[in-house]
């Protein structure tokens, strides 16, 4: 997940909201994965400019004191809680652009100077730290810390320009001790496709390296998270001991990060380059996204280029604009505290302890995703399946859905056993004695003509083929082919019925294996979907087998295609039944089938090549193989064609505004 | 005073023309009038007592390069666009200028020919016993075709009172419910620029109308007025655009913005710059409008003293002249109403195949709710009657669904509850709701013009639509409109129906009778309640704090309601501002959970369930209505906030309502106003 798809979401009105005079709207995570909007969580408080230039970091103390990385200024400037400043150290700085203070030492990163200065509080140097010596180090590695952080037993981590081997820790005297944290290197198909291409110097320079961490953050308990500038998706990581990445594919991405801060609670919190701030909880669920860019007008709690980050003790945020070089203090709401304190509770478990707190969220915002996340959880543990499983399809976890599911499933078989039970035995002796009045007494003659009857109809008689096609799929070609044995109609009939199948499966499949959200089906585009890709496919096969000596007429690849679709015609309604009533304890009851399907249908349209154009193996092969390229290139033909079109329009169009703008 | 003198001065170019020379041209009771004929500027002096108003900056400081010294110190500036397309300004007191001065009694006609640009602009001061009124305007301009010059904007005494620093002093911007910025020196680096009744969609490129996503948009201007204290009460001066409203712009300049002085200013649109599209990828050229707006120029300005000298008697002064203007009369009721309900009726959410109806409160579920809510005195506004619901039904509301209520019960709701409102919007067209494409409003470009996925009607449209649902809405014995969208927003239309902003100013005022969402000034004469009022500004980093100055004009005569408060995060808070500005409470009211409304364009109404929201409406009710209920029908006579962060609010009937918003209580004199919360004092009591 990134921050692009707000923009996405434009189902607010110019007149709807203003929920509170705050110049920016405030997010979270609504029900079926939509940014819904909420009231404010934090409000900004105050905006002030202390006399900073292109500061890069600041850090609030226990005491409220206020320590910036006076970057343009070459300083350290301390704001001490009465906002009087002062010059934190004589100490001559060249760039200083990471600060870190403890409760008796100020760590300060100074990539100009490509060292680490450790201060008393008195503003007194300590120890400057270089760059390590260690061969463990790396001999080609560059020692310029842009960041730093330190933990409770005073190691050291620092974030140096361009190490892609990660963070550098040192311990508290300074001796290197390892990297943490490397990022994965990107491959995209472009890369890829460039290092096969490009030779020599280029593709040196395509090397793939990962990009370096850009922010760094440490909790009480030394567990670091780092923020990368750039990465689509887990911008933000959180280490455990062991160095693995516990918020991996869970925490709401963001490109254009720039610092991370941690409140008391560990939640998390992100600015990026575009102003916006978002707060997610220790386990990486977004609880809300607020703030904005400045960019008409100057309002107070919007940001121009926020470059640093910082949650005070007290819970209020400070955002360094190295832009307008202001810092603005975001205060939390009684909202926000209310979400926290609920999520603190749903975080350490205590779900039936925390169900009030979110009830109360819940009135407050009916749309709070997280809030029927815990909600659910704290039924399930009061033994309420019924509501825990509404709370769970909600916010969309498919999982513990199952597991209520299961429960409910459990509690339904168990009281009904017996009653399905005798139901069986009842359906069966009734079956029995019915056949067996019937071949005494013939009471079922008229019915059974009438089914003769039924099936004589060309209709109903070319869709009775379908069972024919499962199992004899050569003959049936045959007759297809040979016999004409089935008409245009039946086939279009077919293939009407793919879509409404289609429909069938976006409404009907149990939640737990479907993927489509019902509110977002659009009726032209399932066609589309389904018709598109067939005809071109249709329509490649026939055009590559006309120069191919195939035997098939356009006719029998349309027929001949509705038929090779049987097993997924037949066999698909029963799957999506079925799927209403499983649990993912017994998934493979719904995907083997799945894939026995599909691969039977492949098997189908394979022979059917073969068969209707009297191939040999081979010759199919390669006439399957010349379709793909043909659609492939039927693609770009279309792709060609809209372009020129467009652009002859625009053409014309500009034309005519000129001549008219002339007048 | 009486003798009449006729005196011509005509002052040829002189390139050693440098002091100013300002010479006596008037007096009367209060002032006395000297006026400088080379840069039109004038000096006022207070008869009995010390002030001196200065209407531009008159000695040269060395602050200002060459342009801004011109433009500071002069009467009059013009901005004009060249044939070549550049701006530039030209100001009075420049040397290319000559100047023609007549006077007549108390009125000063000026011309003033520029004759390098070719062309001269006149303007008339009118002086009277308030201070003196600026006219001029499209009958004033004449312009020479040689140079390809086209006037662009006119400025009248911009520096009026501008200073570096004050004591006490600021400017009052009307910038939603009205705010003040300081005199001095600012962090900020952008100024104040903002269209009179918010900017003018027929001439502003439709892309900009949506975007912004995730930013409330700032709060327009709905009163064309706007002063300086230069001293609290001491001396100051307010302007009032009487007339062309709707075509200024208010510009507020703080200290350090292009120059260290802090100055506002109206400036006057003769002709709009507008963006010409070329293709449909957004190439445009910057062009400005052919011929001139319509524009007539009235603007006076006031002078305050002593203890008139601050926003909330600027307030009084200009209430003063909207009743004098008929343009605010009276229309509290004897049925009190402390509070408003909003009610929604259903909403509708789109399928793959049609519409799900979504009933959110039944008529009977909302006889239900009132009669819970009994002794409270409120409206009631009803919204998503429609068979559409709510978002889907604009701009066409009957007839009312019938599974909100049968036709007879309806009527008979209506006939026995006078509280009840319907509201319609007759601005905005459900892009779904076909029908209407011939009706959309265009900008200049041609370009229909939408707004975040609603089609804007053209002015026209708008008030048929309304007149054809009069009657029916009569026949149902509805009497009572709240009018949506069409309050707020003032646009030309240059497609069939080509209107200027002007014309739709006139035929929306004479049209619409209801209720207003947040009107601009010129409906409120027809307005009998106001919803959803500003009571704050936008927010901007100058700005020291809003002030109630809408609500000072409003109080007494038009009740006001403030936006539900249902997704506040701070009620506590909230409602000690309506406490403040003597605005009622709103909660918007449904029977069923608004879980329902998920992924229907209502999405954003996150908590309304009448069960739940019960005892906050109650509650919140009652500690507004304490108050206000002390109070009800009085006009605001003042209103302070001092620096212990109390506000005072001083009402016509002499009750004074104390607010504290800090968390400890404090003393205001004898009286303790208690930590998050107010006092009411008769006068007597202090």
């Amino acid at each position: 997940m990134k921050i692009k798809p707000l923009t996405l979401l434009v189902i607010l009105l110019f007149f709807a909201v203003s929920y509170a005079d705050v110049p920016y709207k405030t997010y979270t995570m609504g029900p079926n994965g939509f940014i819904v909007e909420t009231r404010n969580a934090f409000v900004p408080e105050k905006v002030f400019f202390p006399s900073i230039m292109n500061a890069e970091d600041i850090f609030v103390d226990k005491d409220g004191s206020i320590y910036v990385a006076d970057t343009g200024n070459m300083r350290v400037l301390k704001i001490n809680p009465d906002m009087s400043e002062e010059v934190f150290s004589d100490y001559m700085f060249f760039m200083p652009t990471g600060i870190f203070v403890t409760d008796e030492l100020v760590y300060v990163a100074d990539s100009g100077n490509f060292s680490v200065c450790v201060f008393n509080k008195d503003g007194e140097l300590l120890k400057e730290l270089g760059r390590p010596s260690q061969p463990l180090f790396g001999s080609k590695n560059q020692f310029i810390p842009l960041k730093v952080a330190v933990d409770a037993r005073n190691n050291i981590y620092i974030i140096s320009e361009g190490s892609t081997d990660g963070i550098v820790c040192l311990n508290s005297d300074g001796e290197f001790m390892n990297y943490l944290g490397a990022n994965r290197p990107d491959v995209s198909l472009k890369m890829l496709l460039q290092r096969i291409i490009f030779t020599g110097a280029k593709g040196q320079f395509l090397k793939l390296r990962p990009p370096s961490p850009t922010n760094i953050a440490i909790d009480a308990d030394g567990i670091i998270y780092t923020c990368t500038y750039g990465l689509e998706t887990n911008s933000i990581k959180k280490f455990n001991i062991a160095g693995v990445n516990i918020f991996e594919n869970r925490i709401f991405g963001d490109p254009d990060i720039v610092d991370i801060g941690l409140d008391d609670l560990n939640n998390v919190y992100a600015v990026d380059s575009n102003g916006f701030i978002v707060v997610s909880n220790s386990l990486g669920d977004l609880l809300f996204i607020f703030g904005n860019k400045d960019s008409l007008a100057e309002r107070k709690g919007l940001l121009t280029n926020p470059s640093a980050l910082e949650v005070a003790g007290d819970g209020r945020v400070y955002v360094l604009d190295k832009e307008k070089n202001s810092i603005t203090v975001f205060k939390p709401t009684d909202f926000a505290d209310l979400v926290f304190r609920a999520d603190n509770m749903y975080i350490q478990g205590l779900y039936l302890q925390g169900k009030d707190e979110w009830q109360k969220v819940q009135t407050l915002n009916s749309s709070f995703l997280l809030s029927y996340k815990a909600l659910a959880k704290a039924y399930f543990k009061e033994g309420m399946y019924g509501q825990s499983l509404e709370y769970f399809r909600l916010s969309q976890d498919k999982g513990e859905y199952s597991e209520s599911f299961w429960q409910i499933r459990n509690e339904w078989l168990q009281k009904n056993l017996s009653v399905i039970f005798i139901g069986f035995v009842a359906v069966f002796i009734l079956y029995k004695l019915l056949r067996f009045i019937d071949r005494k007494k013939n009471i079922f003659s008229s019915l059974k003509l009438f089914f003769v009857k039924l099936s004589r109809v060309k209709l109903i008689n070319d869709l009775l083929f379908l069972k024919y096609m499962l199992f004899h799929p050569i003959d049936g070609y045959y007759e297809i082919r040979r016999k004409n044995r089935i008409s245009l109609v039946s086939a279009t009939v077919l293939y009407i019925y793919l879509f409404f199948l289609e429909i069938f499966k976006i409404f009907f499949t149990g939640f737990i294996f479907s993927s489509v959200s019902v509110y977002r089906v659009n009726l032209f585009e399932v066609a589309a979907g389904i018709y598109l890709p067939v005809a071109v496919l249709l329509l490649s096969n026939y055009l590559i087998s006309e120069i191919n000596s195939g035997e098939g007429r356009l006719r029998d690849i349309y027929t001949a295609g509705a038929y090779a679709l049987a097993p997924y015609i037949v066999f698909e309604p029963f799957l999506i039944i079925i799927s209403n009533v499983l649990t993912y304890n017994e998934a493979f009851l719904y995907t083997f089938p799945q894939y026995v399907v599909i691969g039977w249908t492949l098997i189908l349209l394979f022979l059917m090549v073969k068969q209707i154009h009297n191939y040999t193996v081979g010759e199919a092969v390669k006439n399957i193989l010349l379709t793909l390229f043909m659609v492939f290139i039927i693609i770009i033909i279309v792709f060609i064609i809209f372009v020129l079109f467009t652009q002859e329009a625009e053409f014309l169009q500009s034309i005519f505004r000129e001549v008219i703008l002339r007048e | 005073m009486n003798r009449r003198i006729i005196f011509v001065i005509i002052v040829f170019l002189c390139a050693c023309i440098a002091l100013s020379n300002f010479e006596k041209v008037y007096e009367n009771d209060n002032y006395t009038y000297f006026f400088d004929s080379h840069s039109l500027l004038l000096r006022i002096e207070q008869k009995n007592g010390d002030n001196v108003w200065h209407t531009g900056i008159e000695q040269d400081d060395g602050f200002l390069n060459d342009e801004w010294q011109a433009f500071s110190s002069s009467g009059m500036t013009v901005e004009y666009m060249t044939g070549d397309m550049q701006s530039k300004k030209v100001s009075a007191s420049s040397d290319t200028c000559s100047i023609t001065v007549q006077v007549k009694g108390n009125m000063l006609q000026i011309n003033a020919q520029f004759r390098e640009q070719g062309f001269s602009v006149g303007m008339e001061i009118l002086f009277n016993e308030q201070g003196f009124e600026v006219t001029s305007g499209k009958n004033f301009i004449s312009e020479s075709s040689d140079t390809g010059n086209r006037i662009m904007n006119l400025y009248f005494f911009p520096f009026f009172e501008a200073a570096i620093k004050s004591d006490n002093g600021y400017v009052f911007i009307p910038d939603g419910s009205g705010s003040i910025m300081k005199i001095g020196k600012s962090n900020a680096k952008k100024p104040y620029i903002q269209r009179v009744y918010g900017s003018d969609y027929g001439t502003a490129d439709t892309a900009s109308l949506s975007t912004g996503y995730g930013i409330n948009p700032a709060k327009k201007i709905k009163i064309p007025v706007y002063g300086v204290v230069s001293q609290e009460d001491k001396k100051g001066f307010m302007s009032i655009v009487k007339q062309g409203d709707e075509y200024t712009e208010i510009l507020a300049y703080p200290g350090g913005v292009i120059t260290p002085y802090t100055w506002i200013s109206a400036r006057y649109i003769v002709r709009q710059m507008y963006k010409k599209f070329l293709d449909k990828k957004g190439t445009a050229v910057l062009v400005s409008t052919q011929e001139p707006y319509d524009l007539t120029v009235k603007t006076g300005f006031i002078l305050l003293c002593s203890q008139d000298a601050n926003y909330s008697s600027m307030a009084v002064k200009y209430r003063e002249y909207l009743e004098e203007n008929n343009m605010l009369s009276e229309k509290f009721s004897s049925e009190k109403a402390l509070l408003r309900l909003d009610v929604m009726a259903a909403e509708t959410r789109n399928r793959v195949i049609g519409k799900d109806y979504i009933q959110m409160t039944s008529l009977k579920e909302l006889k239900e709710i009132t009669g819970m809510l009994n002794g409270l005195d409120y409206i009631i506004n009803i919204f998503g009657y429609s068979k559409d619901g709510y978002s889907q039904s604009f701009p066409v509301h009957l007839p009312v669904s019938q599974s909100f209520a049968g036709l007879k019960e309806l009527k008979e709701f209506n006939l026995s509850n006078k509280n009840v409102f319907y509201m319609v919007d007759y601005t905005l067209a459900n892009k779904e709701k076909t029908g209407f494409g011939a009706d959309v409003a265009q900008n200049i470009s041609k370009q229909f013009i939408t707004s975040w996925g609603y089609r804007i009607l053209s002015p026209e449209v708008s008030v048929n639509l309304y007149k054809n649902e009069q009657k029916k809405f009569e026949e149902l014995s509805i009497t009572n409109l709240s009018f949506r969208t069409t309050g707020e927003v003032l646009y030309s239309d240059y497609g069939k129906r080509p209107l200027s902003r002007g014309q739709a100013k006139q035929i929306i005022s004479s049209s619409f009778n209801g209720a207003f969402y947040n009107p601009n000034v010129y409906l409120w004469k027809s307005c009998s309640a106001i919803f959803d009022i500003d009571t704050d500004s936008s927010g901007y980093i100058f700005e020291k704090r809003s002030v109630p100055f809408l609500q000072i004009l409003l109080s007494g005569k038009i009740p006001c309601f403030s936006k539900p408060l249902n997704f506040t995060s701070d009620l506590g808070n909230e409602l000690l501002k309506l406490v403040e500005f003597g605005v009622y409470p709103s909660f918007i009211i449904t029977q069923e959970s608004s879980l329902k409304l998920l992924e229907t364009p209502s999405q954003w109404i996150s908590s309304s369930e009448f069960s739940s929201w019960q005892d906050t409406v109650r509650s919140s009710y009652d500690f507004v209505n304490e108050a206000l209920k002390e109070v009800y029908g009085c006009g605001i006579i003042s209103h302070e906030i001092f620096e212990n962060g109390i506000s005072k609010t001083r009402y016509s009937n002499d009750v004074v309502i104390f607010v504290n918003y800090g968390t400890q209580s404090m003393e205001y004199g004898s009286i303790e106003v208690p930590a998050r919360g107010y006092r009411v004092v008769k006068d007597g009591e202090i």
